[in-house]
């Protein structure tokens, strides 16, 4: 039988992995609704067999590794047509990940996203709840502030972009 | 219309469904082109993700999440072993007693070995089907609560003890039950409730009947598809995963969601309403409202309120009894002390004391017509100082003067006290509420008619008494005080952040919302 993790462990792995993990499925192009379904598998898997991640290999290269697995049985679960435009789609951002800086995937992304977030003005927060918090489309935010949806998926896209900018200013001036 | 590659990204980026299979294509086709686009959109997607990470209330314990899917697994082995050894045992015992049996002998032993066949196979397979459609609770805590069992009856519930699909459990007056499920989800039924637990037809999610009385629930982030349901008479909300309070009489169940979103859907006519943080929906045979939670939460009798967190001080006027009006509190302050701050949010009574002439004289007929007297206060008593404190009576808030009180809430050698004036010429009644902690906040509710006194201090009950009887027709007009005076020192020291005076006997349950309301609502001190 595989040899299971010391709870405290696995719960120490799980706590320092888990933004990433998630953000690193996201990032493969999975929606968000699932991206938590399958995070949550890919944790299971490693509880599972524990014993067989070699010494020389860090638990979260472990992870990432059942994580790509799992997205791309996640989207061979599509029809034909759609599942090869999803792995062509998943291919460009695996590729992505190897040329682009590393520093979004590293290090404590989540206090400074915390920090980079109480910097933007209320409207731009306003805008941050009302898609993420009350899971509004941009339809209905568009509805909702009398604007239109194209010009709330662009504020949304600066609004990231500018997070994305404050976040690796912050990770680059960490100690090191 | 030709999308170009912006386009297309500003388009997939957010919402990775949108885009028809030609968009799709092309942004394929356009990233393939330039990688260094593609760069950008997945650390566009990786922040996306983070920042939902951050604000979605369903996604913000996720180590929680992945505990019970270990469990579940954990359990699902288990069970899953268990369950292939007794039907091994089951499907060999007959082998024993055909043997010797001429030609029958080889058929029974080609279908046992089938029947085994077929148990492994289905024990390798069961796992992906899950146990869904059992639901089940266990008890973490009971108190006068009972379960109806199909044969054995009505049986008192214990810690421990699991509760199932189809079970009725009722709690008496009083009572109370936590139920925790296997995602976490909490249950916490109040007294006098009937609730049983079942599974949706449609969805297979877990499906919670509220019959009568209320719950508290704290709902996990249920799997994608199979929101957990709450099904009352008048109403179904739909929960993916927050935590709320329903609660249900004859005519109407309210429900108040405490975090995240919940949709609340009107059986009469389908109509629906979703009910975001801090709001209330209530759904009636005639009505669907959505509200904000406020403290106090029922206003019918209430004739005095000082919100510490609006600043706002109202009394009802017994000439326009349909409206409150804002008063002041005079302050006055004892010798060698600053005024307190203003704007704090809440009464400071360590410099002085507050009062006023104007409440008294407006609260005083509007107690006498109806003999009835709830009060609520939310303090922090200081620790006494010792020449103060012994045996001394260290007014809190009271409807008095220099030499008499109508009604008085007091604090004596760390002890609460409540005093009433009952009858004309008879000695105060003097009622002892229990020990108070210093240094902490406190809500305090009482609510009096003749014949019924009850209080509680943050939701435990101090006091039940039928042996308090009398009205307050002889009462005569006096101040309203907050604080008092001891010499020169403050005689209570503490702070108060919200009062409200009923001339009304409130109800047990009114009071526990207005608590629960409050803490909800308001930061504490």
């Amino acid at each position: 039988m595989d040899r299971t993790p010391q709870k405290s462990d696995f719960d120490r792995i799980v706590r320092e992995t888990s933004a990433h993990i998630r953000a690193y499925i996201a990032g493969i192009g999975v929606p968000q609704s699932d991206v938590d379904d399958i995070a949550q598998d890919v944790y299971v898997e490693l509880y599972r067999f524990y014993d067989r991640i070699p010494p020389d290999v860090s638990p979260k290269q472990w992870l990432k590794g059942i994580a790509r697995n799992l997205c791309l049985n996640y989207f061979r679960r599509t029809s034909r047509r759609g599942r090869l435009q999803r792995e062509a789609l998943v291919e460009l951002m695996l590729r992505a990940e190897q040329a682009g800086p590393t520093a979004l995937a590293e290090g404590p992304v989540r206090e400074a996203l915390d920090g980079c977030y109480e910097q933007l003005s209320p409207d731009n927060r306003k805008l941050l709840k009302l898609k993420y918090e009350q899971e509004l489309s941009s339809n209905a935010i568009a509805e909702k502030l009398s604007s239109t949806s194209e010009a709330v998926r662009i504020a949304l896209f600066r609004i990231r972009a500018s997070l994305k900018a404050c976040i690796l200013g912050s990770l680059a001036a960490e100690p090191q | 219309m030709v999308m170009t590659l912006d386009d297309l990204i500003l388009k997939y980026a957010d919402d990775r469904a949108s885009l028809s299979e030609e968009e799709l294509d092309a942004l394929i086709a356009g990233l393939r082109a330039a990688p260094e686009r593609a760069v950008q959109l997945r650390q566009h997607l990786l922040v996306d993700d983070l920042v939902s990470q951050k604000l979605a209330f369903d996604r913000r314990n996720f180590p929680a999440q992945v505990q019970q899917r270990i469990a579940d697994y954990e359990r699902g082995e288990v069970e899953i072993q268990n369950q292939v050894v007794e039907l091994r045992t089951l499907a060999e015992s007959p082998l024993e007693t055909a043997a010797g049996r001429g030609r029958d002998t080889a058929w029974w032993k080609i279908s046992l070995a089938v029947a085994v066949l077929f148990l492994v196979v289905f024990a390798a397979i069961a796992p992906q089907f899950g146990s869904r459609t059992r639901i089940s609770a266990t008890v973490e805590s009971a108190q006068s609560a009972t379960v109806l069992q199909a044969k054995a009856g009505e049986a008192l519930l214990v810690p421990g003890q699991v509760v199932a699909t189809g079970q009725a459990i009722t709690t008496a007056a009083g009572g109370s039950l936590k139920l925790r499920f296997v995602d976490r989800t909490l249950l916490e039924i109040g007294p006098d409730s009937v609730v049983t637990l079942d599974t949706d037809g449609d969805t297979r999610g877990k499906l919670v009947r509220l019959d009568r009385g209320g719950l508290i629930a704290d709902v996990s982030k249920q799997r994608a598809g199979e929101p957990m349901l709450f099904a009352t008479p008048h109403a179904v909300a739909t929960v993916l995963g927050t935590r709320l309070r329903l609660s249900v009489d004859g005519l109407a169940t309210r429900l108040d969601v405490l975090e995240g979103r919940v949709e609340l859907r009107r059986r009469a006519d389908q109509q629906t309403l979703l009910v975001s943080t801090n709001e209330s929906g209530v759904a009636a045979i005639d009505n669907l409202a959505l509200h904000e939670l406020r403290w106090p939460d029922n206003r019918t009798g209430m004739i005095f309120l000082y919100d510490g967190n609006s600043e706002q001080t109202l009394v009802r006027s017994p000439q326009q009894p349909e409206v409150l009006h804002i008063t002041r509190l005079e302050f006055t302050g004892l010798p060698n002390t600053s005024p307190p701050a203003a704007d704090v949010g809440h009464l400071d009574l360590r410099s002085g004391y507050f009062h006023s002439s104007e409440a008294g004289d407006d609260l005083l007929p509007l107690f006498r017509a109806t003999n009835e007297l709830s009060l609520e206060v939310v303090f922090r008593a200081d620790a006494q100082p010792a020449a103060v404190a012994d045996s001394s009576l260290l007014p809190i808030i009271a409807l008095a003067d220099a030499s008499a009180a109508n009604f008085m809430l007091a604090e004596q050698e760390n002890e609460l006290v409540f005093q009433l004036s009952l009858a004309a010429n008879s000695a105060l009644r003097q009622i002892r509420l229990g020990r108070v902690g210093a240094s902490r906040t406190h809500h305090l509710s009482l609510a009096f008619r003749s014949g019924q006194l009850n209080a509680w201090l943050d939701g435990r009950p101090l006091l039940d008494t039928a042996d308090i009887r009398g009205s307050f027709a002889h009462w005569q007009p006096q101040e309203l005080q907050i604080g008092g005076a001891a010499g020169d020192q403050a005689a209570w020291r503490g702070s108060i952040a919200a009062i409200a005076l009923y001339n009304r006997c409130l109800t047990e349950s009114e009071l526990e919302r207005n608590r629960r309301n409050y803490a909800q609502i308001h930061v504490p001190q």
